[in-house]
C-alpha cells in the first residue's frame, strides 16, 4: 500500500484559506491567538493529509477491480457499477426496474432462499440491481458473500413465476406513489427535461403492463457486461485476495460485443423560458424545478469554476438561493441547485419544496438569483468562502477510505487525468470573481428556463397567471393536458348571507339603501356609430320599466307594473305572458338582489384572472358573482335553453360610481354570443318615479 | 455424520464468542459548573467533531407548546453575542467545515465536524452558544416559517407522513410522547419570545449538557481549550424532571388516520414496551430483527415472498428514554388490511410458543455486530453515541457493553418478551387509510 504525502503548495492553501487571512499561520505554534473567549479563535497548524493509494488490476474481459485497503475496522463496502450508455427502453420501461427485482431471486447454483438465508445470517447488507450490486458486511464473512452475490448476477434464473410476483408487486408500488407530489415531480421534471433522452424515461402502469420476461432477459443480455464494469472493494482485505476471487468468479463473463455508442438525442431545450405545472390538489408544498441542459463536464477546464458558481448559486446553506428563499423569506426548508456531470447527458436544476401561496413569487425570487449570478460580480469574501469550504471537504472525506475508491472510479469513468485530484485544489484556488460571472453566462441560459412546478393548482396558479408566465398544464405521465377546473374552497364564514351583506355594505349600506324607492338610471353604448341609449325605471315593491331610445326614438320597451306589462317594439304591443309576469312579480326592486337572502345559495368560489369570486346562485337559474375583496357584485350568468340547447346570457358588471351616497356600476357588458354590448352609465335620479313611470 | 454436524456447530459457536469488533477508547470528566465531557481521541484523519447534547426535547414540552425544543433547535443557529446573525453557517464552512443539529422526544444534539486545526473553533462556537445565543424576535419569525415548510415537507407532502403521529398519539394517553417532535402549526405560531427565553435559561445550562469530542485530538490541548471556553459558564438551576407514568394498554385500541397524499392503505400494530434501558428493550430489538430483518425473516418470507399478501412488512422496537413503542406494519397487496393482521397475529403466537432456531438465533448477533461497526465508523458517528449512551442511559461504557448484552440475551428471552409485550389486548390497532376527498 502506497502513500501519497500531499505537496507543500496544496497545505499552504489550505492554511490560507481556513484561516481566513492572509497570514501564513503554519507558522504559528499556538492555537489560540488571544486569551479573549469573546474572540474568534484562529485555525491551528494545518494537518498534514495521507492518502492511500487504491490498487487497480484489470481483466481480460474488460472488468476493472479497484481495491482500496483499510484495516482499521472489520467491515468491507464493495459495489459492482456497470457505466453503459443508457438505453432508451421506450414503452417496455420498467423491464430494469423489474431485472433489478429478479436479481438475487435465485441462480443456477443457489437458490434464492439459499442465498437469502446465507447473507443474513452473515448479518450482511446486500442489493442488487440492474446495474450491479452494494455489499456491506464484517470483513471475517465477506470473501464468500461476494462470491455467492456474483453467482447470482452471472448466472440468474429468471422464472416466470418470480417475474409474475415481481411484475405485480412493481403495479402496487407504483399505486402507493399516484399522491405522491415529490416523487411525480421528480418523475415529470427528468421527462420534461430530458425529453428523448433514456434519463426522461419513467416506469408508468402503461409501459410496466408491456414488459414480459422477454424483455427483462433481453435487457439482463445487452447491459450486464462486463466491458464497462467496475468492482469496488473497500476496506479491511487484501488486494491479491479480491483479484483472485475475482479472476476466478468472473472469468465467464463474457463482454458483450461492442455496438458503437448511440448518439444521445440532445437535451430538450425550450425557446423561452415557461412554466410547465401538474395539478396535485392534495399537495401540501409545490415543487418548483428550474432547469436547463448542463454542458460542463469533469474533464472540462471549466468545471471548478462551474462547481464554485453553482456553490454560490445554490450549492449549500449559504448561497442566494437558500439564503433568499429560506431565510429572508421563510418560504421553504431548503433550496438548492446542481449541475449534472453524467458523460450520457444531463441538467442543471435549483429546486426547493415551497408552500403553495407564495409558489409564484418563489419563482420570481429564483429566476432574481440566476439572473444576480449572471450579472453581478460576486463579493470575494463569498468566493474565498466557498473555496475554503471545498478544501475542507476534501479533508473531511479522507476519512473515509472510500472515497479513495470513489475518485478512483470516477477518473476511470470520466476519462480524467492522472493528477485531477492532486491538482483539484490548486485549479480551485486559481479562480476569480470574473471567472464565476464568465462561466454564469456561459453556462446558464435565463431565456431557456424550464419552471417545473408540481402543487395545488387553485393557490397557486392564479398567481402565476397574474405574473403574466405562459404556462403549460402537464398530468402525472408528463402529458400535456388542458388547464384544470380548480376547486377553491370556500373560506371559513364566509356564506350565501354573508357575501350578500358584503355586497349592500359595498354599495352604501342596509340602512340608505332602504330608504330608496326608486331608481332612474340612464345608461349609453355605442352601435356601430350611433348612440343608444338604456332607460332603466325600477320601483318597490316590484315595478320595472325598461327602454331603448335612440335620441327620441324608443326602439324597444318592456313594462311591468308590478301586476301585468307588456313589451312594445317596432310599434307592435304586445302583453307579457303569465309566466313571465308571475316572475316579474316575484322580483324584488329597486336592488333585485334582495331575494336572495331566501333563494339564493353560495355555490363556490371562482377564480378569473387572479381575482376570486363568490357564486350565488340564484332560484331564476343565475349565478350571481361577487368580488371576494370588494363585495361589489360583477357579474351576473343566466342559463337558459334556447332551441333545446343550453345557453347563457353573461352580464358583467364594473366601475362602480356613487350617486347619492349608493354606488351602482358605471358600465354594464352583456354578450351575444361573438358580440358585446358596452353600456355605459351617464345618469341616476333616486327616489323621483311614481306609477306613472310604469303605465 | 454426528462428528461433522458437533465440528459444524462448534465452527458457529467459536465466530459467535470472537469478539472481532473494536473497542472505543475515552476519557470522561465534569467540570465544576455541571458539564459532563467526553473526549476520544483517534488520529486515523484530520478530523475532529465536537458535539453538545443537551438533556432537553420534545417530551419535556407543555401540551400547547408542541413542537417548541425543535423550533428553539432552529433558533440556536440564529446568532450567539459574539456571532453575528446569518455568519454561524458561513463560519462552519468557511473553516471547511459542515454541522447540523436533531431533535428527539429526548434530546437536542447540535455538532460540527472540522478538519482538526480548527478544534479551538468549534468549541468558541458550541460555547458561544450556551453563554449567550441571541434570542429575538426576527429570529422567531423567520424560523416559525421555516419549521412551518420543514413539517410540510417532510410530514405533510409525503405518503404515509403521519403514521408515527397517529400511533403516538393513540399508544400513549398521558406521557408526552403522545406528541410528535415537529409539533402542531397552530403550536408553533401561539410560541412566544419570552417563552423561548426561559426555555433556553432552563434547559441550555451546562449542568444540563454533555460536550463530546472525537477524532484528530491532543487530549491535554483540548482539556485546556475546554476549561478556557465553558468553564466560566455559570451552572444553572436544577432541572426536576416529572416522571409521567403511561398507562398500560389493558384492551385492543383501534384506531383510523385518513392520509390524502396516499392511494393504497396500511395496517399497524403499536404496543407500550419499557424504556431502551431495560434489558428488555434488547430483546425487543432482537425480536423485531428476527421478525422482520432482511428477506430471510420470518414475516417477509410469508407475507411479501411465499403467501405474496404484502407490498412491504416490517416490525421494528422503537425504543427512548422512558418507554418503548413496539411497531408492525403491513402495506397490503391490493386492499385486505384484516388478512395482514391475522397473518402477523400468527407469526406472534409462533414466537410467543416456540423458540427460534439456534441458527436464526446466531444470525441476529452477526447482525447487531454489523451494526456496531457501521455506526461507529466516522467521528462523527462515535461522538453521538458516545454522547447518547452518557445522556440517555447514564452510562458511556454502554458503547463498548451494547454488544455482549445483545450477547447476553437469549432464545428463551426472546420468547418471554414476545408473551409479556404482544398480545391482542395490548396494542393499538390503527387502520392508515386513503382520504377519498372529492378534490378537483
Amino acid at each position: 500500500m502506497k502513500k501519497i504525502i500531499y505537496s507543500l503548495s496544496f497545505l499552504l492553501i489550505l492554511t490560507a484559506i481556513s484561516c481566513g487571512s492572509t497570514k501564513n499561520s503554519s507558522a504559528e505554534k499556538n492555537t489560540e491567538m488571544t486569551k479573549d473567549i469573546n474572540i474568534m479563535p484562529q485555525s491551528g497548524p494545518s494537518p498534514s493529509i495521507r492518502f492511500s493509494k487504491p490498487i487497480i488490476h484489470k481483466l481480460a474481459n474488460g472488468l476493472t477491480i479497484i481495491v482500496v485497503e483499510n484495516h482499521k475496522l472489520p467491515n468491507v463496502n464493495a459495489s459492482l457499477r456497470i457505466d453503459n450508455q443508457p438505453l432508451r427502453l421506450r414503452d417496455k420501461k420498467g423491464s430494469d426496474d423489474l431485472l433489478s427485482a429478479l436479481l438475487g431471486s435465485g441462480s443456477k447454483n443457489v437458490s434464492k432462499d439459499q442465498f437469502n438465508e446465507k447473507t443474513d445470517f452473515y448479518g450482511a447488507f446486500v442489493s442488487l440491481y440492474d446495474g450491479g450490486f452494494n455489499i456491506n458486511a464484517l470483513s471475517k464473512y465477506f470473501p464468500e458473500i461476494l462470491q455467492l452475490t456474483i453467482d447470482q448476477v452471472l448466472h440468474p434464473v429468471f422464472s416466470e413465476e418470480e417475474f409474475n410476483t415481481e411484475k405485480k408487486k412493481a403495479e402496487e408500488s407504483l399505486k402507493m406513489d399516484e399522491k405522491n407530489t415529490p416523487s411525480i415531480a421528480h418523475s415529470v421534471t427528468n421527462k420534461l427535461a430530458y425529453g428523448d433522452h433514456p434519463y426522461g424515461e419513467f416506469t408508468s402502469q402503461k409501459t410496466l403492463k408491456n414488459v414480459n420476461l422477454e424483455d427483462v432477459k433481453k435487457y439482463y443480455h445487452k447491459n450486464f457486461a462486463p466491458n464497462n464494469a467496475y468492482l469496488i472493494v473497500v476496506g479491511d482485505v487484501k488486494a491479491s485476495d479480491i483479484n483472485k476471487i475475482a479472476e476466478k468468479e468472473f472469468k465467464d463473463w463474457m463482454p458483450a460485443p461492442q455496438n458503437k455508442p448511440l448518439s444521445l438525442p440532445a437535451i430538450n431545450a425550450v425557446t423561452s423560458t415557461e412554466i410547465d405545472f401538474i395539478n396535485m390538489p392534495n399537495a401540501e408544498q409545490t415543487e418548483l424545478a428550474v432547469v436547463q441542459r448542463s454542458d460542463i463536464r469533469r474533464n472540462n477546464p471549466d468545471y471548478q469554476k462551474v462547481l464554485l458558481m453553482n456553490a454560490i448559486l445554490g450549492g449549500d446553506f449559504n448561497s442566494y438561493l437558500n439564503m433568499t428563499l429560506r431565510e429572508e423569506h421563510g418560504w421553504t426548508y431548503g433550496a438548492r441547485s446542481n449541475f449534472g456531470t453524467d458523460k450520457y447527458g444531463s441538467i442543471f436544476k435549483a429546486s426547493t419544496s415551497i408552500r403553495n401561496t407564495v409558489a409564484d413569487s418563489a419563482v420570481t425570487v429564483t429566476l432574481a438569483q440566476i439572473n444576480k449570478i449572471i450579472n453581478e460580480k460576486v463579493d470575494s469574501t463569498t468566493l474565498a468562502n466557498n473555496k475554503a469550504k471545498y478544501v475542507g471537504s476534501f479533508v473531511l472525506q479522507m476519512e473515509k477510505p472510500a472515497t479513495i475508491a470513489n475518485q478512483a472510479y470516477n477518473m476511470l469513468i470520466n476519462n480524467l487525468p492522472e493528477d485531477y485530484y492532486k491538482n483539484f485544489l490548486k485549479k480551485l484556488d486559481a479562480v476569480s470573481v470574473e471567472d464565476i460571472q464568465a462561466v454564469a453566462q456561459k453556462y446558464l441560459h435565463p431565456n431557456q428556463l424550464r419552471i417545473v412546478m408540481a402543487g395545488k393548482a387553485s393557490i397557486t396558479v392564479p398567481g402565476l397567471e397574474k405574473a403574466g408566465y405562459k404556462i403549460n398544464f402537464y398530468n402525472k405521465n408528463g402529458e400535456l393536458v388542458e388547464k384544470p377546473k380548480m376547486h377553491i374552497k370556500i373560506p371559513d364564514g364566509v356564506t350565501t348571507q354573508s357575501v350578500l351583506d358584503h355586497y349592500f355594505e359595498a354599495i352604501g349600506g342596509k340602512e340608505k339603501i332602504n330608504n330608496i324607492k326608486s331608481v332612474f338610471a340612464t345608461y349609453e353604448t355605442d352601435m356601430q356609430g350611433q348612440v343608444l341609449q338604456q332607460e332603466i325605471k325600477k320601483m318597490t315593491p316590484n315595478k320595472s320599466a325598461m327602454a331603448i331610445k335612440m335620441g327620441d326614438m324608443t326602439l324597444q320597451k318592456i313594462v311591468f307594473d308590478g301586476a301585468k306589462g307588456y313589451q312594445e317594439a317596432q310599434g307592435q304591443k304586445v302583453d307579457l305572458d303569465a309566466e313571465t309576469a308571475k316572475k316579474m312579480k316575484e322580483e324584488v326592486q329597486p336592488f333585485s338582489e334582495m331575494p336572495l337572502y331566501k333563494t339564493g345559495k353560495l355555490d363556490r368560489v371562482e377564480n378569473i384572472d387572479g381575482t376570486n369570486y363568490y357564486v350565488i346562485k340564484g332560484a331564476d337559474k343565475t349565478d350571481y358573482y361577487f368580488d371576494s375583496k370588494t363585495g361589489y357584485k360583477t357579474k351576473e350568468v343566466k342559463y337558459m335553453s334556447v332551441a333545446g340547447k343550453e345557453r347563457t346570457q353573461p352580464i358583467t358588471l364594473s366601475d362602480y360610481k356613487s350617486f347619492n351616497g349608493i354606488k351602482f356600476p358605471g358600465k354594464i357588458s352583456l354578450s351575444f354570443g361573438p358580440q358585446k354590448m358596452e353600456f355605459t352609465l351617464k345618469d341616476i335620479k333616486v327616489n323621483t318615479l311614481s306609477n306613472q313611470d310604469f303605465k | 455424520m454426528k462428528k461433522i454436524k458437533l465440528t459444524l456447530t462448534a465452527l458457529l459457536l467459536s465466530i459467535a464468542s470472537t469478539t472481532m469488533a473494536q473497542k472505543i477508547d475515552y476519557e470522561e470528566f465534569t467540570l465544576s459548573n455541571g458539564l459532563d465531557v467526553i473526549l476520544h481521541e483517534d488520529h486515523t484523519a484530520p478530523v475532529v467533531s465536537v458535539g453538545v447534547m443537551y438533556h432537553v426535547g420534545a417530551k419535556d414540552e407543555t401540551p400547547n407548546r408542541t413542537g417548541f425544543a425543535h423550533f428553539f433547535e432552529h433558533l440556536l443557529f440564529e446568532g450567539t453575542k459574539n456571532i453575528k446573525r446569518g455568519e454561524w453557517f458561513k463560519i462552519v464552512s468557511s473553516h471547511g467545515g459542515k454541522n447540523n443539529a436533531n431533535t428527539s422526544d429526548d434530546r437536542t444534539y447540535y455538532y460540527e465536524v472540522f478538519p482538526s486545526n480548527n478544534l479551538a473553533l468549534g468549541l468558541w462556537m458550541e460555547s458561544e452558544r450556551m453563554r449567550h445565543a441571541v434570542i429575538n424576535k426576527i429570529g422567531v419569525d423567520t424560523q416559525n416559517e421555516v419549521v412551518k415548510e420543514e413539517k410540510r415537507m417532510r410530514y405533510d407532502n409525503q405518503p404515509y407522513g403521519h403514521f408515527l403521529e397517529a400511533i403516538k398519539k393513540n399508544v400513549f394517553t398521558k406521557h408526552p410522547y403522545n406528541h410528535t417532535t415537529i409539533g402542531k402549526m397552530a403550536h408553533i405560531d401561539a410560541a412566544t419570545l419570552e417563552e423561548f427565553i426561559a426555555f433556553y435559561k432552563k434547559y441550555y445550562i451546562p449542568n444540563n449538557a454533555t460536550l463530546v469530542i472525537a477524532g484528530d485530538i491532543d487530549k491535554a490541548n483540548a482539556r485546556k481549550l475546554i476549561d478556557k471556553y465553558f468553564a466560566s459558564i455559570p451552572k444553572g438551576k436544577e432541572i426536576i424532571k416529572n416522571k409521567i407514568k403511561e398507562l398500560p394498554i389493558t384492551q385492543e385500541k383501534q384506531a383510523v388516520y385518513y392520509d390524502k397524499n396516499i392511494q393504497k392503505p396500511a395496517v399497524m400494530q403499536a404496543y407500550l414496551t419499557p424504556s431502551m434501558k431495560d434489558r428488555d428493550a434488547y430483546a425487543l430489538d432482537l425480536l423485531s430483527s428476527y421478525l422482520s430483518s432482511g428477506k430471510s425473516s420470518v414475516l417477509y418470507k410469508k407475507l411479501v415472498d411465499n403467501k405474496k399478501l404484502a407490498l412491504m412488512v416490517g416490525a421494528f422496537n422503537m425504543s427512548q428514554e422512558d418507554y418503548g413503542t413496539y411497531i408492525i406494519f403491513g402495506i397490503p397487496i391490493g386492499n385486505d388490511l384484516n388478512v395482514i393482521t391475522r397473518e402477523i397475529d400468527a407469526e406472534i403466537v409462533k414466537v410467543q410458543t416456540d423458540l427460534i432456531s439456534e441458527k436464526n438465533y446466531q444470525k441476529l448477533l452477526n447482525k447487531v455486530e454489523n451494526n456496531f461497526v457501521n455506526s461507529n465508523t466516522s467521528m462523527q458517528g462515535i461522538a453521538n453515541n458516545l454522547a447518547k449512551y452518557h445522556v440517555l442511559y447514564g452510562d458511556t461504557d454502554l458503547i463498548n457493553k451494547e454488544l455482549d448484552i445483545y450477547k447476553s440475551i437469549t432464545r428463551e428471552d426472546i420468547r418471554n418478551v414476545a408473551k409479556k409485550y404482544l398480545n391482542k389486548n395490548q396494542r393499538v390497532l390503527l387502520e392508515y387509510l386513503p382520504k377519498k376527498e372529492a378534490i378537483k
